[in-house]
């Protein structure tokens, strides 16, 4: 009777196994990650070195005490593995991470922010994501939109007025008006305005700055 | 003797696509990573070997994450799920092989970037962009590979009888 089911039963028994390390991996923080690897088994000088340079650059920051709270984590998880929507990181509640609080790059260039916080890990909605919706200030014109992720490469800038002076390679940073970010992050640049019919705004393209560059560390901090 | 063979076989052949998808994954820095372990994956499916991939996809899902910078185990959920739906359709002919590895390539991709309650990660054209990219590399890999290994099995059957 069992072997009619084999197939049902070896996907369950398997899909179980997948979960169960799923889940274990991340309360453990342990992430497969061949940086990880390469440090504990085969001791990868340039990646030390690489590193050390990174995370001094973010000590760096933290004595020109930019932020109130500063917290800094080690990606373990991307999802998807290109322009990545969420991002899982090593810190959790435990290490004193709260939800909504902006997250950068160690340049400062805004990756998003928290949303969920689990007792060792949490998961970051990044710029890319479809629910990302954030209230911007273009660089010259000063004109307030919102840009909205989903689009990855892109982000899309809405509700500048279409007789807007903006240019191409304008940089676009978040405004007075966000609930969860401070004013002045840098976001990105634009890429491509587009007019069209029958509208009263430009369909404006932003080039995020995290699309330019790997995320391997990453500063939570308001 | 014969089981002995098959098993190094499989051995070979996971090695083999482990070393390509390894070197897609770090040499090549494309956008869009074809993946070798799901289009192996489907064509021992297609072949009937049905329990080897089912216990397969749970291995090079392990693999495939720390080739990916991956959650251990959540790219073994995705190949579980994908493989055992394979499982359904018997496929024989390269040409509908390719079909069906682009179908469920396709559906692998979305799997990629569900969010749950019917919503994705990516807004609609840049999903459908990048899925249609993704299950193109991998019908264009299954394709080769299964020209590569008629050919192979044609000249075998030619030198043995």
């Amino acid at each position: 009777m069992l072997y009619l089911f084999r197939r049902e039963l070896m996907l369950f028994i398997f899909l179980l196994f997948s979960f169960f390390i799923e889940k274990s991996s991340l309360n453990n923080k342990k992430s497969l990650s061949f940086s990880e690897t390469k440090k504990e088994n085969f001791i990868n000088y340039e990646e030390i070195i690489r590193e050390n340079k990174r995370l001094r650059e973010i000590l760096n920051l933290k004595e020109r005490k930019i932020f109130s709270y500063f917290k800094v984590a080690e990606v373990i998880g991307l999802r998807p593995y290109i322009y990545p929507a969420e991002i899982i990181i090593d810190k959790g509640r435990k290490d004193g991470i709260i939800e909504n609080i902006p997250v950068f790059t160690k340049e400062l260039f805004l990756i998003g922010k928290v949303e969920k916080v689990e007792e060792t890990y949490s998961k970051i909605i990044s710029l890319f994501h479809s629910n990302t919706k954030i209230s911007v200030i273009l660089g010259n014109t000063r004109e307030v939109g919102v840009i909205e992720g989903g689009y990855g490469p892109y982000l899309l800038l809405k509700y500048i007025p279409y007789d807007s002076k903006v240019k191409i390679n304008e940089e676009v940073y978040t405004s007075n008006f966000s609930e969860f970010y401070f004013p002045g992050i840098k976001i990105g640049r634009v890429v491509k305005i587009c007019k069209e019919k029958n509208s009263l705004y430009l369909k404006i393209w932003v080039k995020p700055y995290i699309a330019f560059q790997g995320v391997e560390e990453v500063i939570i901090g308001k | 003797m014969e089981n002995r063979r098959k098993i190094f076989l499989t051995f070979e052949q996971i090695l083999l696509v482990s070393i390509f998808q390894y070197i897609f994954f770090n040499f090549f820095h494309t956008k869009i990573t074809p993946s070798f372990f799901l289009v192996y994956l489907l064509l021992l499916s297609f072949e009937g070997k049905i329990e080897l991939a089912l216990f397969l996809s749970f291995i090079l899902g392990l693999i495939n994450d720390i080739f990916a910078r991956d959650i251990p185990g959540s790219s073994s959920i995705r190949f579980l799920l994908i493989v055992y739906f394979s499982s359904f359709f018997v496929v024989k002919s390269i040409k509908s092989k390719s079909f069906f590895i682009f179908i469920f390539s396709f559906l692998y991709f979305l799997l990629l970037v569900f969010k749950g309650k019917n919503e994705m990660l990516w807004e609609g054209f840049t999903l459908l962009k990048y899925a249609v990219l993704f299950s193109l590399f991998n019908f264009l890999i299954g394709f080769v590979i299964g020209i590569f290994t008629e050919e192979l099995r044609k000249r075998w059957e030619e030198r043995i009888f």
